[in-house]
């Protein structure tokens, strides 16, 4: 009998020392699977920063909607603390937070911003009372590298939880988390019993350990091996972090629903996925929605079936009052509560075209594993008021054109009506926005970076540059068809796209009025070998033949490159390379990459003076005259683009400050039954209209080496003074000025003016 | 609307205001001169420090009144806050930090494209990194903006000279 006892305790000692050791293993594992996930940062993607100043014309809701994406919440008293905002309709008072960004250090500070009009009218410091002249607004965070897709997600920590949203994911999960050590032998026994009464499993009984240890380091079938490996897993867990630490990781891994091939992973992410908002902000209410997804996210969705999501909301505040973690008075209102889900349409990845295309250039610098590892931070040019003015602006113009013409809605969302818009900073090459396409969800092709289109009359402009040296503005071209245009050995006829009834029209008239003839006629007379050559100088990298139908754009681009181009002649005639990578920077502030405007002369400052002028009559008397009835008063030089049976409709409009290109049509080439100015035309319109801030009102500065002269309209020669009854000013290069003077009105004197002046003698006293 | 009615500036009011501070008549100079001064034999210049005037900050940068003067006009916000971060620039450059430097500048082109001095602090930074190319379009752009500052004008040139020297 002793004996036995020995052998039994013996035994038991044997079975304890191999469990120390199988759990020493397991810590060892653990250990390494947490580091990994949990104390590895992921690097970070951030826009740029925002200016604020004194004087500043501001979109006050776009500004609203950007601080609080920045994280600050509002409170009814003078801010306290870092983070927090008092928002009235004429001032802000705004608790900063800390701004660290390459080369720039700055404390959180409370400042008070005010606002008259659309302007800001001062900034201040409110603990100094001093003015400050200008204010960095920190750059928002737009992606985390996490996971090997990266993914956005938004971390939380524990701290940043309510603990209303613990106690709504303690009650639907394990209510006695904080009081067992990883197993709780009340819920295994409970479980047990159900699955005994119907004879299968219906119950894990599981605990939040458990179903992290499950969901870390083990395979999701159900059998007795595995259940005592997660046993293991789950006490060693408890022996070796905190209660609150198993929680934070638990509910920043955790699976909460599904938006096409995107997974909800997080408290954190599945806060805006279903509610459109921080965690932090959750009711009790929406708690208890979201800690019921738990158990099965896609069957008690709000998006799949409320009534079901109802009920195990309500299940969940029940248990919450059971446990007195909410008053009965929380509970009756909660349980009143309707539950508002945002919508899908209001979850989406920021700028996630933008971020595409960053990516790509982060990948020839850094492998995925240490994006996901090193925490770096990656600071970019992206400005998130204009990118979401742009999309903003987009859909807009897209619904609207569906609207007007029911032949363009389309069944299919991935045949639908589709846009691009790119806004760039023309001196720099900033890439200040970037929609790829209407709904990334739908498709993550980027029409802006890899679409390749025809650019139709948006190409002329390349056109008639090439010609400057010895054409201008005032040069007659002959809009009369020649004998023959071959392409390609075949016979090819130009045509108008609207009737032109004079033989010749002036240069600057026939780009401002996008007139086909006179311009397939300038690219013959300047030799289309000359104009590949030029195009190829202003990077386009697409196919280019020298065939006559290249002056109208008949050939495919690149929009980026067709943007970029542009670029050249808002920016002296350099051409910038695009950036939308700025810096990236390691955890210890070190920087690894910095990138700077990048620039090469295309064009002389004098050309692109005259280009920019030419671009300019085209808003003023031609195709792009559309702008000034959406109320756009400011100097903008523009070019329309529209493509054989209306396959595109583009648009590039340009200031000082900045240049947005605008791209309509369907991928499959279907058409549009629009042209730039009708389809794209106006979705510029509305981004500008949307961002005061970017456009300052000013022209471009005359370079030396160009003069002004006046020249008659009708001959566009030199103009007669008393002689020629409309006279422009035209811009020449000095070496290119005209001698000759107007022919028309040569040698006589208009009958009005004779009688002008038989007037004005009659009057003097 | 005809062509006649295009209104173009040709200084910025900053610029203008600038000249009447520092009561500078503009140039008639023009861009021969330029090019006459560059073929001149090469003379080494100081370091930056040393050539600037001795008053750069911000405070100089403003419009300052002047009795019987008329009022300047008074330069756009936009333009007031590129000053700022122009000026942000040229410290950092003298603090041996071209990278920052340039990022500040670039900021401050975005807010106005038209202040020269941002390009010609550039071509500073550039030089200080030794990328000439850059250095090179960024000098040649502060000599088109910075066309009838008789003071401007020939530090630009002067940096020209530099970025030629250091070239061959």
């Amino acid at each position: 009998m002793i004996r036995l006892f020995k052998l039994t305790i013996l035994a038991l000692l044997v079975l304890c020392a191999v469990g120390f050791i199988y759990c020493l293993k397991l810590a060892g594992d653990i250990q390494d699977r947490f580091s990994g996930r949990r104390w590895s940062m992921p690097s970070i993607v951030y826009s740029d920063s925002t200016l604020l100043y004194p004087g500043q014309r501001v979109n006050r809701n776009i500004l609203d909607e950007k601080i609080n994406r920045l994280g600050y919440f509002k409170v009814d008293h003078r801010p306290k603390t870092k983070g927090q905002i008092l928002s009235k309709r004429d001032f802000i008072e705004i608790f900063l937070h800390d701004l660290d960004i390459p080369s720039q250090n700055r404390q959180g500070l409370p400042v008070r911003i005010i606002f008259t009009d659309d302007q800001i009218h001062s900034v201040e410091n409110l603990n100094t009372g001093e003015p400050i002249p200008i204010l960095e607004l920190e750059p928002e965070e737009m992606m985390r590298f996490f996971g090997p897709e990266r993914e956005q997600r938004d971390l939380v920590s524990i701290d940043q939880i309510p603990l209303h949203v613990v106690n709504a994911v303690i009650a639907a999960e394990d209510v006695r988390f904080y009081k067992h050590h990883g197993l709780d032998p009340r819920a295994i026994i409970r479980a047990f019993l159900v699955n005994l009464r119907h004879g299968s499993i219906r119950q894990g009984g599981s605990t939040i350990s458990q179903q992290l240890a499950k969901n870390y380091f083990l395979t999701p079938e159900r059998n007795l091996p595995r259940k005592i490996k997660e046993m293991f897993i789950s006490i060693t867990m408890e022996f070796m972090y905190s209660k609150d630490e198993i929680l934070e990781i638990y509910l920043n891994e955790i699976y909460l629903g599904q938006k096409e091939s995107i997974a909800i992973n997080g408290i954190g992410e599945a806060s805006h996925f279903y509610f459109n908002k921080d965690v932090k902000d959750l009711t009790v209410s929406e708690a208890a929605t979201i800690a019921g997804l738990i158990r099965a996210p896609n069957l008690y969705s709000p998006y799949v079936n409320i009534k079901r999501c109802l009920d195990r909301r309500d299940v969940v505040l029940q248990i919450m009052q059971d446990n007195g973690w909410i008053s009965s008075e929380e509970l009756i209102n909660s349980l009143k509560s309707a539950i508002k889900a945002s919508g899908y349409r209001y979850y989406r990845r920021k700028a996630p075209y933008f971020l595409d295309y960053l990516s790509v250039q982060l990948s020839e610098l850094y492998s995925p594993e240490s994006l996901e590892s090193l925490g770096l931070s990656i600071h970019t040019t992206l400005d998130t008021q204009v990118q979401i003015a742009a999309e903003l602006a987009l859909e807009k113009g897209l619904s609207r054109m569906e609207q007007n013409n029911p032949d363009l809605i389309k069944d299919e969302p991935e045949k639908r009506l589709q846009g691009a818009v790119l806004v760039m900073q023309p001196k720099t090459g900033y890439i200040l926005a970037m929609v790829g396409g209407r709904d990334y969800a739908v498709s993550q092709f980027n029409r802006i970076s890899s679409a390749m289109r025809q650019p139709g009359s948006a190409f002329k402009p390349f056109i008639y540059v090439t010609g400057l040296d010895s054409y201008h503005g005032a040069s007659m071209l002959s809009n009369e068809l020649q004998e023959m245009y071959n392409l390609d050995g075949t016979e090819w006829r130009p045509k108008n796209f609207s009737p032109v009834a004079e033989k010749y029209i002036s240069l600057r008239e026939a780009l401002a009025r996008s007139v086909n003839i006179p311009t397939v006629n300038f690219a013959l007379e300047i030799g289309l070998d000359r104009i590949v050559e030029k195009a190829r100088s202003f990077g386009f990298s697409t196919p280019m033949d020298p065939y006559p139908s290249i002056a109208l754009g008949a050939f495919e681009v690149i929009p980026l490159e067709l943007a970029r181009g542009y670029c050249v002649f808002a920016a002296d005639g350099l051409l910038p390379y695009p950036l939308s990578l700025k810096e990236v920077v390691d955890e210890e502030d070190r920087t690894l990459e910095q990138k700077h405007m990048n620039i090469k002369r295309v064009i002389s400052p004098q050309k692109a003076y005259m280009m920019s002028s030419f671009l300019r009559s085209v808003v003023e008397e031609g195709t792009g005259q559309g702008i000034r009835g959406w109320g756009i008063s400011a100097p903008v030089g523009a070019k329309t683009g529209t493509t054989n049976e209306f396959r595109d409709a583009w648009f590039v409009g340009f200031t000082p400050d900045i240049l947005a290109l605008v791209w309509v049509g369907f991928d499959d080439g279907s058409p549009i039954y629009g042209t730039g100015s009708s389809a794209a035309l106006p979705i510029w319109a509305e981004l500008i209209n949307l961002l005061p801030q970017v456009v300052s009102g000013q022209w471009f500065n005359m370079p030396e080496g160009l003069v002004k002269r006046s020249v008659c309209r009708e001959s566009r020669q030199l103009a007669l003074e008393n002689r020629c009854p409309d006279i422009l000013e035209e811009v020449f290069l000095e070496k290119n000025v005209p001698d000759e003077t107007c022919t028309i009105h040569k040698g006589f004197l208009p009958l009005k003016d004779i009688i002008k002046g038989v007037k004005d003698v009659f009057k003097k006293p | 609307m005809s062509l006649k009615n295009h209104k173009v500036t040709d200084l910025s009011p900053f610029i203008l205001g600038l000249l009447l501070i520092g009561g500078c008549a503009v140039s008639g100079g023009s861009g021969q001169t330029v090019l006459e001064d560059q073929s001149a034999v090469p003379v080494e210049e100081p370091a930056l420090t040393e050539t600037e005037p001795e008053d750069m900050s911000w405070e100089s940068l403003k419009p300052k009144e002047q009795e019987g003067a008329e009022e300047p006009e008074q330069p756009s916000p936009r333009i007031l806050a590129s000053l700022r971060l122009t000026d942000q620039g040229r410290e950092l450059i003298e603090a041996g930090r071209p990278d920052d430097a340039i990022r500040i500048l670039e900021r401050a082109i975005n807010l106005d494209s038209n202040n020269g001095r941002n390009y010609y602090y550039l071509a500073e930074a550039w030089i200080m990194k030794g990328v000439l190319r850059q250095a090179s379009e960024f000098n040649n752009l502060a000599g088109q903006y910075l066309k009838g500052d008789p003071e401007w004008e020939e530090r630009v040139i002067k940096q020209r000279r530099r970025i030629l020297n250091k070239t061959l």
